[in-house]
């Protein structure tokens, strides 16, 4: 059994209800007068702010304890209500009492044999682990049996039907119930017939339930404050307390005269108003009490409930120190492990520092330095403070550096600025995996904007066009320890999402690599110079002798970054998935074979080294290690910005160019298909249409027109395609999977074929017909959305319409998915949080309950996967074959 | 109407009921007592089934549930018989 370690355990937590005595003997003060303040502006005796209750201004003294502003957390006080009024949080628990016991003898309505009973299963299940939500359902049962007796069991008295009339008053038949009348029915029933029911007699009675008397909160719950007119504005409890006091004051006087009945209860009404406010202001039936610009009071139950209330606001989350927040830009010459941070945030973000024997000449010399160094114009970490054991903060000015360093001990403090190769964290919000929250290492850089590395930008989701992240220093030895383990971006390259690399090469490193690799292209010293001015490395690549010159071949340069001893093999991204595969001697140089670190053939891109996709980068990770996997993704990214820089690379709106053959034969594909669809819907109108079976006519046309339309587009491409060559800029990015698609690229070029609502072709707007421009209950391809123009070309009004609706649609729906996802994911994320997977692979709760029998059921960590499975057996077998081939066998 | 039986449904996994005897050996494999283990429902549609099978079921039985699983082939899942949630 491993599964324990826990520090401490709360054996119990019980939330149980006040009684009117433990009320007052809790109270410091019984609270009388609405009045705050007297005309000096001091707290008035037994009034809301008395000082019995706690203080708010410096240099008063708490009546109750003495202590000041910063010593004392307050006390509680009390209102003796004149009359009793009902508890709006218990409304219900009230209701199921008056039903399910007898409005003569407070008995429960069932024999003292059935009663006996249901006391030993209530029994039962608070011994069988006692879930308050199962006591709670039980309870609600037992109700339900005992509701159903008309007659009471006891004393024969006949039940009448009692109703609550939302959201605080009880009625009985059509007599009002009084919360007096309520609480003197309450008060009659016995202790033990309240266990069936759901309460524990020892620690409730349900009396209490209908409030006699009113805890008041301390002033330092609800502290007035000054204004800069020197006018006292109060907090919205103290308003409303406020209120319940003069209204009380109201209704005793009134009752102690005499006053009509009708007066006495009118104000009754009103304190039970009050009161239902004070707890819970968004009570529904009533209307909340407002403030007198009109925003409506925020008591009790708003400042717990919801996400500005106190247990989502600042008890799940906080605001922290030690962070910094910036737009982001990015460096290709930081290691994916990096971050840059610009000086500004580098001095002020600071790690603290132990002075000890071994360092203390060190922190001597960095204190002399002040607290801003600089170095030959370089960045030098200066001390912003040090901190004597007493706790005592100094701050370190250029005036007092010297003094200082000589007080400096062992056991001091010192909080010295960033420095690089300190670890921090990174996070850009939303943080949607745990990938959005990294551990990087710094490295100060001018400017004012966090560096990052490009490759790094896949996890984080994140780009350049204004984008900010937050970083947090850490201050603990043990979290650095902590986050250098286990949150190094080099520990992410591959995700437990599908158990492959999330970090990769993207855009133009794809793009550059193809230029490296593809068809095996020769260098020149002067370019390999040029490619590798920007590298760390050990060694040269392989040359070859061309023309008794020096040359290189691309292969070979790429080779020289990969780890010894990787043999793989893949199809490129560029393959084009011939019915027979040549393998290694494919014309397309798509099939890539590394034999011991060697490339022997193949181009090599987006699913050799991708972002997401690339194979090398899974195979480096998981076979060699992630430094290894970092260094690889390091040095590659930077090689391939070295050849794309050598080589240039652009695209433009003429790589959309086509012949003006291939134009008109789109132009009469389209044609075709549109006047094919046009006798579709003839074939519809003179009822000459076969139905497709589970389709209505109507369908048959739709699906029919769409298929024919979708064809339509695709030869479209096709015949575009034809011309576009791997020759041409725009393919080459769409092929390799540096950026766009080929489907892109056939909406520029082709055209942009039919334009959906809801997966159906538009069909509302006007009476039947999507525009006025055309005839009522025309079907055919233009008037419900095909668009046969391109990008390139531009569209006409209709068409422009019609993508618009489209475009509007997919708008709506990523608003909608996004809100929608965010509050899916929390519910998932409050349901999980505190599940573990066990060393037996089994998934349990805190309580040691099984809630899955083996982790995925079949027990594989996602991110230690093969592409999800627990081994790759070809890989296997060819590593096999490379030692055989070794051994010469 | 005749009484439908759920276990011949094409989404509904082989249930069996766990001979007394293998009960201990299980739990000590799963290394959990049998309150540890989640819940079926006596008036669960499946139990009735295995209750016709069988006979009563007595609370606090287990059940053995064999899904078609896509991660792990078959992958067994047991739970405790009890008689209310």
């Amino acid at each position: 059994m491993i599964r324990r370690g826990i520090a401490k355990r709360v054996g119990a937590i019980r939330f149980a209800y006040m009684s009117p005595e433990e009320i007052r003997r809790l109270s410091a003060t019984k609270i009388i007068t609405p009045d705050t303040y007297d005309d000096d502006g001091f707290p008035i005796e037994m009034g809301l702010m008395d000082t019995h209750l706690g203080v708010i201004e410096p240099g008063l003294r708490c009546k109750s304890c003495g202590g000041r502003v910063d010593q004392c957390s307050g006390h509680f006080g009390h209102i003796e209500l004149a009359m009793p009024v009902v508890h709006v949080g218990y409304v219900k628990e009230i209701k199921k009492l008056l039903r399910s016991t007898c409005s003569e003898c407070g008995r429960i309505l069932m024999t003292d044999e059935e009663r006996e009973i249901f006391i030993s299963e209530m029994d039962g299940l608070r011994k069988l682990g006692g879930d308050p939500l199962d006591i709670r359902k039980l309870a609600k049962e037992i109700a339900f049996t005992a509701r159903k007796s008309s007659i009471c069991p006891h004393c024969d008295g006949q039940q009448l039907k009692i109703m609550l009339d939302k959201p605080t008053t009880f009625r009985e038949e059509n007599t009002k119930l009084t919360p007096k009348e309520v609480r003197a029915r309450l008060e009659k029933i016995p202790d033990r017939d309240l266990i069936p029911l759901g309460l524990n007699p020892e620690f409730v009675r349900p009396e209490w339930f209908v409030l006699k008397v009113l805890l008041v909160p301390p002033v330092t719950v609800r502290p007035s404050i000054t204004l800069e007119s020197g006018d006292r504005s109060e907090d919205d409890l103290t308003h409303k307390l406020v209120d319940i006091l003069r209204i009380n004051h109201r209704l005793r006087e009134n009752r102690d005269v005499g006053s009509p009945q009708l007066i006495v209860e009118d104000l009754w009404d009103l304190l039970q108003y009050h009161i239902t406010t004070y707890i819970d202001n968004q009570t529904s039936g009533i209307p909340p009490a407002r403030h007198r610009s009109g925003r409506s009071l925020k008591t009790l139950i708003q400042r717990l409930k919801g996400k500005d209330g106190r247990f989502r606001q600042n008890l799940s989350g906080k605001r922290v120190n030690f962070s910094a927040r910036t737009v982001i830009s990015p460096d290709p010459w930081l290691s994916i492990n990096q971050v840059g941070v610009p000086v500004r945030a580098a001095r002020e973000l600071t790690v603290p520092m132990k002075v000890t024997a071994e360092n203390i000449e060190l922190i001597r010399e960095m204190i002399l330095r002040g607290p801003e160094p600089w170095e030959k114009g370089k960045y030098k970490p200066g001390v912003n403070y040090i901190i004597r054991p007493d706790g005592r903060r100094i701050r370190l000015t250029e005036t007092n550096a010297e003094t200082v360093a000589e007080k400096v001990e062992v056991g001091f403090t010192v909080e010295r600025g960033l420095m690089d190769g300190d670890i921090v964290l990174f996070n850009r919000q939303p943080s949607l995996h745990r990938m959005s929250m990294m551990a990087h290492e710094v490295k100060t850089v001018p400017g004012k904007t966090f560096r990052l590395n490009l490759a790094v930008c896949p996890p984080y989701n994140a780009d350049f066009d204004g984008d900010e992240m937050n970083l947090h220093v850490l201050q603990s030895e043990e979290a650095r320890a902590e986050a250098k383990v286990m949150m190094m971006v080099q520990e992410h390259i591959l995700s437990p999402r599908f158990g492959g690399p999330i970090i990769g090469a993207i855009q133009d490193h794809i793009t550059g690599l193809f230029y490296l690799t593809h068809k095996n292209p020769l260098f020149s010293r002067r370019d390999v110079v040029s490619i590798f001015s920007n590298l760390v490395t050990e060694g040269s690549p392989e040359a070859i002798t061309v023309d008794g010159e020096r040359m290189w071949l691309g292969k070979d340069i790429f080779s020289h970054f990969l780890p010894e001893g990787l043999n793989i093999q893949l199809r490129s991204s560029i393959c084009e998935s011939c019915d027979t595969c040549k393998k290694r001697d494919c014309e397309n140089d798509a099939f890539v074979v590394i034999e011991d670190g060697k490339l022997i053939t193949g181009t090599i891109d987006e699913s050799s080294v991708g972002a997401f996709k690339g194979d090398i980068v899974d195979k480096i990770a998981r076979d060699f290690g992630t430094t290894e996997a970092r260094i690889f993704i390091d040095r590659v990214t930077t090689l391939a910005l070295g050849v794309i820089t050598l080589k240039g690379f652009t695209t433009s709106i003429q790589d959309e160019d086509l012949p003006k053959m291939s134009v008109k034969q789109i132009e009469d594909t389209l044609l075709e298909a549109e006047e094919e669809v046009k006798e579709m819907a003839q074939a519809y109108r003179d009822g000459e249409l076969e139905q497709m079976p589970g389709r209505t006519l109507q369908e048959t046309l739709e699906v029919m027109a769409l298929q024919k339309l979708g064809k339509a587009r695709d030869n479209a491409g096709k015949i575009a395609s034809k011309h576009l060559g791997l020759g041409n800029n725009a393919v080459k990015m769409a092929r390799t999977g540096a950026r766009a698609s080929i489907l892109n690229l056939t909406q520029m070029a082709g055209a942009l074929g039919q334009q959906a609502i809801r997966g159906e072709r538009p069909s509302r707007g006007y009476d039947q017909r999507t525009l006025p421009h055309f005839e009522k209950g025309e079907l055919g391809a233009g008037a419900r959305g095909f668009v046969k123009s391109s990008y390139k070309e531009g569209l006409n009004p209709i068409e422009f319409f019609f993508h618009s609706m489209g475009g509007r649609e997919g708008l709506v729906d990523t608003a909608v998915r996004t809100s929608r996802s965010g509050y899916m994911q929390r519910r998932l994320i409050n349901a999980l949080e505190d599940l573990m997977v066990y060393d037996d692979a089994s998934v349990r709760n805190p309580a040691d309950t099984i809630i899955q029998f083996k982790y995925g059921e079949d027990g594989v960590d996602p991110m230690r996967s093969i592409k999800g499975k627990a081994i790759d057996m070809d890989d296997i077998l060819m590593d096999m074959y490379a030692i055989k081939r070794e051994r010469g066998e | 109407m005749g009484s439908l039986n759920v276990m011949k449904h094409a989404l509904v996994p082989v249930h069996h009921l766990v001979p007394e005897e293998d009960e201990e050996e299980i739990l000590e494999k799963l290394d959990a007592r049998k309150d540890q283990l989640p819940k079926i429902l006596k008036a669960d549609p499946a139990l009735k089934q295995l209750i016709e099978k069988h006979g009563d079921i007595k609370k606090g039985r287990l059940i053995q549930i064999d899904r078609i699983s896509k991660t792990a082939g078959i992958s067994k899942a047991y739970r405790l018989v009890v008689e209310r949630e």
